[in-house]
């Protein structure tokens, strides 16, 4: 690992330092992660570490505030003078007693809070503080670039932090119901605002695939997003076929038989309403096509021709009959009942 | 993992309401005395096609999907019409975040072309992509469903 010169004396903070480290997780005094146990850390602290340090406004917790509209901002020259301050910011975020985290915009996934209880983890990062605050300067500036390549690491090494968080975790801090979901970055990961909301977006992203993928027929076997993406893509395209073609059909099909809908669909309403049966749409074509298979819908009950002819005679002197509440009991708008064409 | 997100709400209408709105676009179109003059056949597949659209993303979603809002509102704009449809709360919240979420290209090609697939998908967040993708392919079945059952109960004999 490059520029680990310094690491001798430390207590290990440096020991997960590997080469695609970012800019400014050198250049923080106040660097470290969330959950950091020096004692435990001796050979296991393999993730890196990103700063925690806040990047526009010094009176914050030691977590960075999430900036929604900033990529990643030159963080060394906006850090470099936190190097003075020395653990009064931290101090003042110990003030604040809610749990250290990640603000962010209700709507987003909560990531699982770390149990560790906040006040010790965060005196332990003081005590680290002044030590380390004389090293950054000297460790050498990673490539920004590299950060990619971090992040994908980031999340395989979540299924191994998650473990030793459990065994460490001494009581959990819940966080206090705002608009504002606050998240807690896990042992071991990166503290870093875009890394917190990079996994955040990426375990939504993945939980919404799943979700896909039950959708979407024959995909248990798939992983991967890419082949996935691909299979809901298809299938999309494939449904939007389906209904061109059968909308073409229909079409050649539709002047040639003489149903009068206007007739039939009030009955439908008006029928389901009283006898509370969820499928009547489709039963008008059981009657004025008596031999009309029913196996295409097998859910649906075919009324008897006798009476059906019978209430259509009826309802055809009422005509269009209470439409628009008969309307608003099905639709969810209320509001526009016209179809447009 | 413990995450406090509110289950996802993927629910779709039964298919009669699907029936109900496709029948009643069906019947307003035969009014228009479109179908009695004789025509060519593509506008009226194309009619049919545009009316079985606007009817599904008024049984499925009404205006509580985005997809279902573009679907409408690009419809009207066809038939040169004014929709108003009510603002979503959250609207200006998720403009903000467009630009600082979109990243990760390794994705980002493919939910390109499902963005151009699924009706609005051009101003959403690849999240909320995945969440419209997933109730439109629902909703996408359920027509097909019901065409399908128009089709066979008008199907010559």
């Amino acid at each position: 690992m490059g520029g680990e010169s310094n690491n001798e004396g430390e207590m290990g903070l440096n020991h997960g330092h590997d080469p695609s480290m970012p800019l400014y997780a050198k250049a923080d005094p106040y660097f470290s992660s969330s959950d950091w146990d020096p004692v435990v850390n001796g050979g296991g602290f393999s993730s890196s570490p990103y700063p925690s340090v806040v990047m526009d406004n010094p009176g914050m917790s030691c977590f960075t505030h999430y900036q929604s509209g900033s990529g990643y901002p030159d963080m060394p020259a906006s850090l470099l003078p936190f190097g003075d301050c020395g653990g009064g910011q931290f101090l003042g975020s110990e003030k604040n007693g809610e749990s250290v985290g990640r603000l962010m915009r209700a709507g987003e996934s909560h990531d699982q809070v770390s149990d560790d209880g906040v006040s010790p983890t965060r005196k332990r990062r003081q005590a680290e503080a002044e030590s380390q605050r004389n090293k950054k300067a000297v460790e050498a500036y990673q490539e920004d670039t590299q950060r990619g390549s971090d992040q994908s690491q980031k999340k395989h090494k979540d299924g191994q932090s998650k473990e030793t968080m459990n065994k460490e975790s001494s009581q959990s801090e819940e966080a206090p119901k705002e608009n504002y979901i606050h998240m807690r970055a896990r042992r071991g990961q990166a503290t870093n605002s875009h890394s917190l909301a990079e996994r955040v977006r990426r375990e939504k992203i993945s939980e919404r695939m799943r979700l896909l993928q039950e959708l979407v027929p024959g995909c248990n076997k798939i992983t991967g997003k890419a082949v996935m993406l691909d299979e809901i893509i298809n299938y999309v395209q494939s449904l939007q076929q389906q209904v061109e073609f059968l909308s073409m059909k229909l079409a050649t099909v539709n002047p040639e038989v003489n149903i009068d809908i206007d007739r039939i669909l009030p009955k439908d309403l008006l029928q389901s309403r009283d006898r509370n049966t969820p499928t009547l749409g489709l039963n008008p074509f059981t009657s004025f096509q008596g031999n009309i298979s029913t196996t295409t819908n097998p859910q649906y009950n075919p009324l008897p021709q006798t009476t059906l002819e019978s209430e259509l005679q009826s309802l055809y002197q009422m005509g269009f009959v209470t439409n628009p509440s008969t309307m608003s009991s099905f639709s969810p708008n209320n509001g526009r009942l016209k179809p447009e064409l | 993992m413990a995450s406090a997100d509110k289950p996802i709400n993927t629910d779709v209408p039964e298919k009669d309401v699907f029936a109900l709105h496709f029948l009643q676009s069906l019947s307003n179109l035969r009014r228009q005395n479109t179908f009695n003059s004789p025509e060519k056949t593509n506008d009226r597949v194309k009619k049919i096609k545009k009316a079985a659209y606007v009817s599904m993303a008024r049984a499925a979603g009404g205006t509580n999907r985005l997809w279902s809002r573009a679907l409408l509102r690009r419809a009207a704009k066809e038939n040169n019409k004014v929709v108003r449809l009510p603002r979503r709360k959250k609207r200006v919240t998720c403009l903000r975040r467009r630009r600082s979420n979109r990243r990760d290209p390794v994705e980002e090609e493919e939910a390109e072309r499902l963005r151009n697939l699924v009706p609005g998908g051009g101003g959403m967040e690849t999240s909320k992509l995945m969440e419209e993708t997933a109730h439109y392919i629902k909703c996408l079945s359920m027509q097909v469903k019901v065409m399908q059952c128009l089709v066979d109960g008008l199907a010559p004999k």
